[in-house]
């Protein structure tokens, strides 16, 4: 006779124990819920629809390849620039570089290449990857160029494309 | 009877399975904490600042080695990039290549490019894919001039890569 069976739990080891797990329970849900300690990766591109011709010994932005990024906690972005280099068949041979700035400041490693300016011209997607920290708040991002020798255009099949994961 | 507990006996049994759940509980958090069995994701970039002179045999290109040991069976994708400079050298149309190289087995995609003049240069790239036991792990970038010991990689040589549980 089941119906006889009246526990009589007491303040004792089983509330206590109910306690935590629901605790715990909450702990986990929450956090699930924000997303806080799962890492979901943001990812997106920017292509730009314009050619652009550089100039000697100083950097310029690319027009159009530039994105405002607000991170919500401390984050790695990773970058895969992928620079459409072209000689210029009026001004030379030449030496070209794109990088990405973060913030006004140039990351050190390159997409460069060396380009015929004399026929036939050359072209090349000249492709560099780059990961470094962001911190909480709004940062941008933005592809730079410069001719190092001489002078080439930077084609509009140029882009770069990120990740962005929590830390 | 069997169906008549007394209240000892099923507390007992209440705090055996309430204890047990609790344990579950625990297990899960900590998993999810260490990212070890969710879609936790690691990522991470070498670069190098200094160089490496080509040679006639596929060699591991100096400073661009990545030891990694995933926690648990992963997949890993691998952007590379070799910077590829004839550096002067008195090069004839010179067939130069970088391959990814994971424990000892190069994969098969290669980047490909031509010396034309000294004066030839490109940061040229590929990605790989490959799965990763969960064991440690080396990956290396590598790289030949197939015509002469001439050239070299430089310094704008790097890659990034991404660790996704399997």
């Amino acid at each position: 006779m089941s119906s006889i069976v009246t526990p009589q739990l007491p303040a004792n080891s089983l509330s206590t124990k109910l306690d935590e797990l629901e605790r715990l329970a909450a702990d986990i849900r929450s956090k699930q819920n924000t997303g806080s300690d799962v890492q979901v990766p943001l990812v997106a591109s920017v292509v730009t629809a314009t050619s652009h011709t550089m100039i000697i010994g100083a950097w310029q932005d690319i027009p159009g390849l530039t994105t405002d990024i607000t991170v919500v906690e401390a984050s790695t972005i990773l970058v895969l620039l992928s620079a459409g280099l072209s000689g210029n068949p009026f001004l030379g041979d030449s030496d070209l570089s794109a990088t990405i700035a973060v913030d006004g400041t140039r990351q050190t490693d390159e997409a460069r290449a060396w380009m015929s300016g004399s026929p036939p011209i050359d072209d090349i997607a000249a492709l560099q990857v780059y990961a470094f920290s962001l911190a909480t708040g709004a940062h941008t991002i933005k592809a730079q160029v410069q001719g190092n020798v001489g002078l080439g255009v930077v084609l509009q099949d140029s882009a770069f494309a990120y990740w962005i994961f929590r830390q | 009877m069997a169906g008549i507990l007394t209240p000892n006996t099923l507390e007992n049994q209440l705090v055996s399975r309430v204890g047990a759940l609790e344990s579950a509980l625990r297990a899960i958090r900590a998993k999810q904490l260490s990212g070890s069995d969710t879609l936790a994701t690691t990522v991470g970039s070498v670069v190098t600042a200094g160089t490496y002179n080509l040679t006639t045999g596929w060699a591991d290109v100096t400073g661009m080695s990545l030891s990694i040991t995933p926690l648990v069976a992963s997949t890993i994708i691998v952007a590379a990039v070799w910077d590829l400079n004839a550096n002067g050298a008195a090069v004839v149309n010179d067939s130069v290549s970088g391959r990814l190289d994971i424990d000892g087995t190069p994969q098969t995609d290669l980047v490909y490019y031509i010396f034309r003049v000294g004066t030839s240069r490109a940061t040229l790239g590929n990605i790989y894919v490959a799965s990763l036991t969960a064991a440690a792990h080396t990956i290396k970038m590598q790289a030949i001039n197939n015509t002469a010991a001439r050239g070299r990689v430089d310094v704008n040589t790097a890659m990034t890569y991404w660790l996704f549980a399997s």
